[in-house]
């Protein structure tokens, strides 16, 4: 029945409800914006499309304290004399957004959660149902869940998995059972990387005929690209949270080591996070206080004049599900310098020498120097081309592309498996 | 007229602040009701955002006593309540409030004891920016010395 609805579907016809945790709000501006651009993406495709976003409000943890908040909560939004009422609002991207507060407990109970979300959302949704013949959950546990729960019999399920702790979510017992019952129902599963593919067949074998990779939608187009090519790699830039995980302090090392060699290099952390005033004080220690500096985190819209006004972006992380910053560099026109650390190395896939260098995960600073230096000569010897690389990521990950994909999925038709859009290189 | 926030704590200070800020431009006058006001202002709140801090003596006491303090957390929304009943909400003028928005968790039962004594009261979890989004952002208010409303002037008001 959905397929006979949506084949063919170029006019607009047929509704999409989204279901999410992640979405641009007053409070996390920035938060979603892959399921934003994802729902923009095919919003023009469906006569309608409503987004349901369900934002965790962390309150008390102790239980008594956590009961009355849910009290006060359903009496203010449910009844006959309910006071708040949800309503959509029209997005600048042409679909209906409905922020629901979902009040949660801080304690990690991931199918406590789900509840809370659910008991969220009945409040909100006329007549208790989704009204759409295709249901879209973002993250298994959460939006995935609620369409379980309000998708009508004959819609069509699908679901994205972003979660970088979905191995959490599917170690705690009645979090796995829920997920079972998702992906039961479901009627396809995409994730955002193979990484994550990997985890969900192998957790759940039977289903691996309906798990397939879609990326994440990323506007490559209209991504400002630098006006002068890059020369040289004198401004390395790192953009990210200043965490271990990120392998920022190794980066300090490695640009340490490098700028003993070439003292005309600079290095500039982006971000907020627990090292800034640790990697300061090392930055002293190490003598190239004067040539590292440290911004705050900006909105990201502003990263793109901090990318063009470096060389190379330096992104040492231990794992990334995506690595979003290495697709706006690379867009940006600039050469980058990435760990293989999960995401990137599908996000790069063929660009490798092209777009910038692959490097192993490691420890060792070496590691990110030696990458340095190759890169250098290769940019020297004219070997990269930022151009066709840029081409490359907006036919793998442009919203035309990922739209064209995720219609296919709504619509049952078989699906490319790799998913991706190719494109020419010209000669160098 | 006047939009007033109730948060507890600061986990979503930054849809306060803008929100505030978004008012203040638009020469809205703005109420905060929370615990404490140090927190607001580290997290850039304007200081014409006047500040109403609820404070009672048993959180002073009770809390951190380990053994006492657990017996208290059952009840300490109640004693919130009473507490915002006694202070802030003396300190509001409420027919003159367009809307109340609750801004977290922890300000929910709050947020339902006020709704059920002002019956007529607008209250959201998020500010409805509709009615301001005509006016031009203009020069706020002079702040006056009465609209830093302290702990102390609080408490005269019990």
């Amino acid at each position: 029945m959905v397929e006979d609805q949506m084949a063919g579907i170029d006019g607009a016809q047929g509704r999409l409800a989204v279901t999410t945790p992640w979405h641009p709000s007053v409070q996390r501006p920035f938060a979603g914006s892959f399921v934003q651009a994802a729902t923009a993406a095919v919003a023009s495709r469906f006569e309608r499309v409503d987004l349901y976003h369900t934002e965790d409000w962390p309150g008390p943890a102790h239980p008594a304290q956590a009961a009355l908040v849910r009290k006060a909560y359903d009496s203010l939004v449910s009844g006959p004399a309910r006071r708040i009422q949800s309503r959509a609002r029209l997005t600048a991207e042409g679909y209906w957004a409905t922020d629901i507060p979902t009040p949660v407990t801080p304690k990690r109970d991931y199918a406590d959660w789900a509840d809370s979300h659910e008991n969220a959302l009945r409040n909100v949704l006329p007549g208790g149902v989704f009204e759409a013949e295709v249901v879209h959950g973002h993250v298994g546990i959460y939006g995935g869940w609620l369409a379980l729960r309000f998708a009508r019999p004959d819609s069509r399920i699908v679901v994205t998995e972003h979660a970088s702790f979905l191995g959490k979510i599917l170690g705690q017992p009645r979090s796995r059972a829920k997920y079972a019952e998702v992906m039961e129902r479901a009627d396809a599963f995409l994730c955002v990387s193979e990484g994550l593919r990997s985890q969900l067949v192998q957790a759940f074998p039977a289903h691996a005929g309906k798990i397939s990779v879609l990326p994440n939608a990323v506007d490559v187009e209209s991504m400002p690209q630098r006006k002068a090519p890059v020369r040289d790699l004198h401004r390395w830039i790192y953009v990210g949270k200043v965490v271990a995980a990120k392998g920022v302090a190794e980066l300090l090392e490695a640009f340490a080591l490098a700028a003993k060699d070439e003292p005309e290099l600079r290095l500039t952390i982006l971000g907020d996070g627990a090292l800034v005033g640790g990697l300061k004080a090392r930055a002293r220690e190490l003598g190239v206080v004067e040539k590292v500096a440290f911004h705050d985190a900006v909105a990201p819209e502003r990263v793109f004049e901090f990318l063009h006004e470096h060389d190379l972006l330096v992104h040492p992380s231990k794992s990334e599900t995506f690595g979003m910053t290495t697709v706006e560099a690379v867009a940006a026109g600039m050469p980058v310098l990435v760990t293989r650390c999960g995401g990137p190395q599908e996000t790069l896939a063929g660009l490798d020498g092209v777009a910038g260098r692959l490097i192993e995960v490691s420890d060792d600073p070496a590691v990110i120097v030696e990458g340095y230096r190759v890169l250098a000569e290769q940019l020297a010897r004219g070997e990269l081309d930022p151009g066709y690389a840029r081409k490359t990521l907006d036919g793998r990950f442009g919203s035309a592309a990922v739209a064209r994909r995720l219609m296919d999925v709504y619509a049952g038709r078989t699906v490319d498996p790799a998913g991706v859009g190719t494109t020419t290189r010209e000669p160098v | 007229m006047s939009v007033a926030f109730l948060a507890l704590g600061t986990t979503r200070a930054r849809a306060v602040c803008g929100s505030a800020q978004f008012l203040l431009e638009r020469g809205v006058p703005v109420d905060l009701i929370t615990v404490a006001e140090r927190p607001w202002r580290d997290e850039g709140l304007d200081e014409r955002v006047r500040v109403l801090t609820l404070s009672t003596r048993a959180d002073r006491i009770l809390l951190p006593n380990k053994v006492l303090g657990r017996f208290y957390m059952l009840v300490r929304p109640y004693a919130m309540w009473r507490a915002a009943r006694r202070q802030a909400l003396r300190a509001v003028d409420w027919s003159a409030v367009e809307q109340a928005v609750i801004s977290d968790s922890h300000a929910i039962p709050i947020g339902w004891h006020l709704a059920r004594r002002y019956p007529d009261l607008a209250v959201a979890f998020e500010l409805d920016r509709t009615p301001y989004l005509d006016g031009a952002p203009q020069h706020a208010p002079v702040p006056s010395s009465d609209d830093a409303l302290s702990d102390q002037a609080v408490d005269s008001l019990k």
